[in-house]
């Protein structure tokens, strides 16, 4: 990867990790951030993907994907109005982080409940097919998603049709509180599903570099035609699943403090320096991370609530109930 | 040559798929079978597999595939092999589907028809293959339920229902597939410029109102015409949309006959008939002085079809249950 796309990376990656902080001041201060998720750990997989994508391509998201909305072209104040659940989140306070819509950058919603993005995915892609635009689909999911039987379905129409997919495994070592190998026969997502006629790959999620070329390859293979791809990223989840959940029930301190050796952060600025940038302007490029999420924060923060009209008038197209 | 209601919807996807390049279909055997109700013979060849998709038994991949394709600007009509099977993809539909505009401030029309198979043929289908489902959808904010009685209403629904802009729930009765427009008294054809699924007064009647859809529809004109030879005047109304119904259409009828039946194939806890008559006693304006709902009891289809025509609400109950109400002033 070339040096300046990695520094692009890190920053994605920078924000990402300042939004967990922010997120997490928010709510020492007893502050709302509804269904809020770290993405600490992550880092590394949600930006690697996120820089590989084109503007046209669809992104099937992860609520944990921070670095990927951004990447996809959700602004930060966008973010935090999700995360906030407020009026100047892209859901305008009614589908929140969990919900992110901007259908003209890609990204057509989400599914509510784990499992039914797989045959979402099917449809966007065969609107590329459709109207030959030279697109994928990216669909995110992770461990406890991937069991659900939808993924196999679609993978199976996927294969059959050549749709433009990259079906994008999450591992990050746990389905909210039971491990990966307690859940999945291989002991591991890809092992699975390696059956079906496309490629599958497991990768090191936790580097970055890896994680965008092999997107960006598989990506550039479905839009021109050459079908879709399963790619596992095995990395690692630093945040309890979320705000309410007490890891310390299923997850011993050695066990966190060995994931922490894994921090992709630290891992993506060790290899900068590598590359010739100096601690010092890293350390400038976090401080700008920080005071540009806590801008958002300010600039989001009181704005008003949803509406109740709304409500109404979007239950039915142009608000109507009985046929017009 | 009269068209049946199977050869009404064939037509109607023919028209649909022409005016609209970018209509596609979705099921299970469309090309290899016709589909679940041998309708779609044909289409792969003239419309391409890119337009015309068949799918393996994977609802859940069928049914979300629609919704994917809508939301990205497709005009959708999935074929669902039956509506019993619906539930296979039960949190496609009431958790994805039916909240998708509303989660994300969708103000585009999502143009998407899932459309099935339904209601009791009496053929040996036993429980799982008989079931009228308006009454489970009706519990569901976002849908629409779309359920024609006649091959014109049939076709004209259908390609309104592709427009409407919410996705629709189309209740094909396993009854009337057959049914030709003149193999029963069909009310006015209402013009071109008139939606259908808006519903209408298909029979004028001063005594009682009677509202019913899909086959109770084709009982309930079947037992006006009887019992306008016995004297009594029945008002029949169609509502073609069962959810979200017309109601205004019910309540003007109401101010006539002050009487009101409904007939629903579905099970009496729960049934839209139920829905129907509260309705009418809340906010009609002249609220039904007396009402009664025929519905399938409680219980479930059986496979032989002589105990289960003994089940299903029939002509000869309609007439009772009008002359009953008539009687009671």
């Amino acid at each position: 990867m070339d040096p300046d796309a990695l520094l692009d990376a890190y920053r994605l990656m920078l924000l990402s990790r300042a939004i967990d902080d922010a997120c997490t001041e928010l709510a020492a201060q007893s502050m709302e951030v509804p269904n809020y998720h770290g993405a600490r750990g992550q880092e590394a997989m949600y930006a690697g993907v996120g820089i590989a994508l084109v503007p046209e391509d669809y992104l099937l998201y992860n609520y944990r994907a921070f670095a990927t909305l951004l990447a996809k072209g959700v602004a930060l104040e966008e973010l935090m109005g999700d995360l906030l659940m407020n009026s100047r989140g892209t859901s305008l306070g009614h589908g929140g982080i969990m919900h992110v819509t901007a259908p003209e950058r890609g990204i057509v919603g989400r599914n509510g409940v784990f499992g039914s993005k797989f045959g979402i995915a099917l449809g966007l892609a065969q609107e590329l097919v459709v109207n030959q635009r030279q697109a994928a689909v990216v669909c995110m999911f992770g461990e406890a998603e991937g069991n659900r039987g939808g993924l196999y379905e679609a993978m199976n129409v996927a294969a059959l049709r050549k749709l433009p997919i990259l079906f994008l495994a999450e591992n990050n070592g746990y389905a909210v509180a039971a491990t990966t190998e307690l859940l999945y026969s291989t002991g591991d997502m890809s092992g699975q599903v390696s059956g079906f006629p496309m490629p599958v790959i497991k990768i090191d999620g936790n580097d970055v570099e890896a994680v965008a070329d092999h997107v960006a390859v598989l990506t550039d293979t479905a839009r021109t035609g050459g079908g879709p791809a399963y790619l596992e990223c095995v990395t690692v989840r630093l945040d309890p699943h979320h705000a309410h959940d007490d890891q310390s029930r299923y997850r011993d301190p050695a066990t966190l403090e060995a994931a922490w050796s894994r921090d992709p952060l630290l891992r993506a600025r060790n290899r900068l320096v590598s590359l010739g940038r100096t601690p010092e302007e890293l350390g400038l490029e976090q401080l700008q991370a920080t005071e540009r999420v806590a801008a958002a924060v300010r600039a989001v923060i009181d704005a008003p609530p949803a509406t109740i009209d709304f409500v109404y008038s979007h239950t039915y197209f142009e608000g109507h109930g009985v046929t017009p | 040559m009269s068209r049946t209601l199977r050869q009404s919807i064939t037509d109607g996807l023919h028209e649909i798929m022409t005016a609209h390049p970018d209509a596609i279909m979705i099921g299970e055997a469309l090309d290899t079978r016709g589909g679940a109700s041998r309708i779609t013979y044909g289409f792969l060849e003239k419309y391409g597999a890119q337009r015309v998709i068949e799918t393996p038994i994977s609802e859940n991949a069928l049914v979300g595939m629609a919704l994917g394709a809508a939301v990205a600007g497709l005009r959708v009509v999935a074929e669902v092999y039956s509506a019993d099977f619906l539930f296979c993809a039960g949190s496609e539909v009431v958790n994805d589907i039916a909240k998708w505009r509303y989660q994300h401030h969708w103000d585009k029309p999502l143009h998407l028809v899932l459309r099935m198979p339904a209601g009791s043929a009496g053929s040996w289908s036993g429980p799982e293959h008989t079931q009228s489902i308006e009454g489970l959808l009706n519990n569901v904010p976002g849908l629409r339920v779309v359920v024609p009685s006649t091959p014109h209403d049939a076709r004209r629904a259908l390609v309104e229902a592709v427009e409407v802009g919410d996705p629709v729930v189309f209740l094909e009765h396993r009854a009337l597939y057959d049914v030709r427009p003149d193999a029963s008294p069909s009310g006015d054809e209402p013009d071109a410029a008139t939606s259908v699924l808006r519903g209408r007064v298909v029979r004028e009647g001063a005594d009682v109102t009677v509202v019913a859809w899909g086959a109770m529809q084709q009982a309930a004109r079947r037992a006006a015409a009887v019992l306008a030879d016995d004297g009594f005047s029945v008002e029949v109304v169609d509502p073609v949309t069962v959810k979200p119904m017309n109601h205004s259409l019910i309540h003007q009828s109401l101010l006539k006959t002050g009487r009101l039946l409904v007939v629903d194939e579905g099970p009496r806890t729960g049934s839209v008939a139920a829905e129907v008559v509260v309705q009418a006693l809340e906010d009609a304006p002249r609220p039904p002085e007396s009402f009664r709902r025929l519905t399938f009891p409680d219980v479930h289809h059986p496979f032989d079809p002589r105990l289960e025509r003994s089940l299903l609400p029939s002509t000869d109950d309609i007439v009772a249950a009008v002359k009953s109400l008539a009687r009671n002033r």
